[in-house]
């Protein structure tokens, strides 16, 4: 399984990957990324099976990313995650609207990452299912 | 400070290091007695639904502390640990900025009502001297035995 992580703090996309393999998803492949615009290359380039942003980045913000790659074919069903500082009942409506797969608040809880993707599993058991 | 903007900012500040990093915060009693030191810190600005700043001060020691308990993989079993880590002033300053965004996160969730959004700027950061908070209210914690601060400003935190 292969995950890209947008943040643009190095130290929140450690967490990221910290609190996923303790939700289970110890052999997945992270590919990182600093800004939007990174991720947006990242994906391109990698082909994920999910991912997961911060809201607030420079030069590209998540949901200016997220809107980008909705518009191609190939990710229109890609699995989009927000993990955010900035997240309460409103700002997740209006996530969600735009095509998050579900948002989450900083700082971020194994277990509630595991119930948010739990959807997710049958899916992803080692081959692209969405 | 008012009390009830205090309580969400020790909530906010706990929840944030036991969840992030695994640390358990005590708020200090008395005033504030830390000193200038070998410092870092961020500040950044509270853009909705009002204006603020807020600013996160730490002694190196403990964001070094910090930083080992995210990114030093623990040895095997049978294994000696790894010499002493170090870590650059851009990884210490990235996790500082990283730890306030994320208790202004959690300090608005609990001071905004749930149908308004908030919105928060990119931290400025850096190294030594800490230029802290004109006008601000200053409120005292303690991680790991050493203590770090975090200044609140802005006529809200004042009135709610």
């Amino acid at each position: 399984m292969k995950i890209v992580i947008a943040d643009d703090s190095a130290t929140a996309r450690m967490v990221v990957k910290r609190c996923l393999e303790i939700a289970g998803f110890y052999d997945a492949e992270f590919v990182e990324a600093g800004n939007g615009r990174e991720a947006l290359q990242k994906i391109r380039e990698s082909e994920p099976d999910m991912v997961f942003t911060d809201l607030t980045m420079p030069e590209m913000d998540g949901m200016e990313m997220l809107w980008s790659i909705r518009q191609e074919d190939d990710y229109k069903a890609l699995p989009v995650v927000f993990i955010t500082s900035a997240n309460n009942p409103a700002k997740e409506v209006e996530l969600k609207e735009l095509g998050a797969f579900a948002v989450l608040a900083k700082p971020l809880n194994p277990a509630e990452l595991a119930e948010a993707l739990r959807p997710l599993i049958p899916q992803t058991g080692g081959s692209k299912g969405w | 400070m008012v009390e009830r903007v205090s309580k969400a900012l020790m909530r906010a500040v706990g929840t944030t290091l036991e969840q992030m990093v695994f640390m358990e915060v005590l708020a200090s009693v008395e005033a504030c007695s830390r000193k200038a030191g070998d410092d870092v810190w961020a500040i950044l600005d509270i853009h909705k639904p009002f204006s603020g700043r807020m600013g996160l001060v730490m002694p190196a020691e403990l964001v070094n502390n910090i930083l080992d308990g995210v990114f030093t993989e623990p040895p095997a079993f049978g294994e000696e640990p790894p010499e002493e880590p170090s870590f650059t002033d851009q990884q210490r300053e990235d996790t500082v900025a990283e730890l306030l965004n994320t208790v202004a996160g959690q300090l608005l969730a609990l001071l905004v009502p749930e149908d308004n959004t908030f919105k928060l700027g990119v931290p400025e950061r850096g190294s030594g001297d800490y230029p802290g908070l004109e006008q601000s209210d200053c409120y005292c914690f303690q991680a790991g035995e050493k203590e770090f601060c975090v200044e609140v400003r802005g006529d809200a935190f004042l009135t709610r």
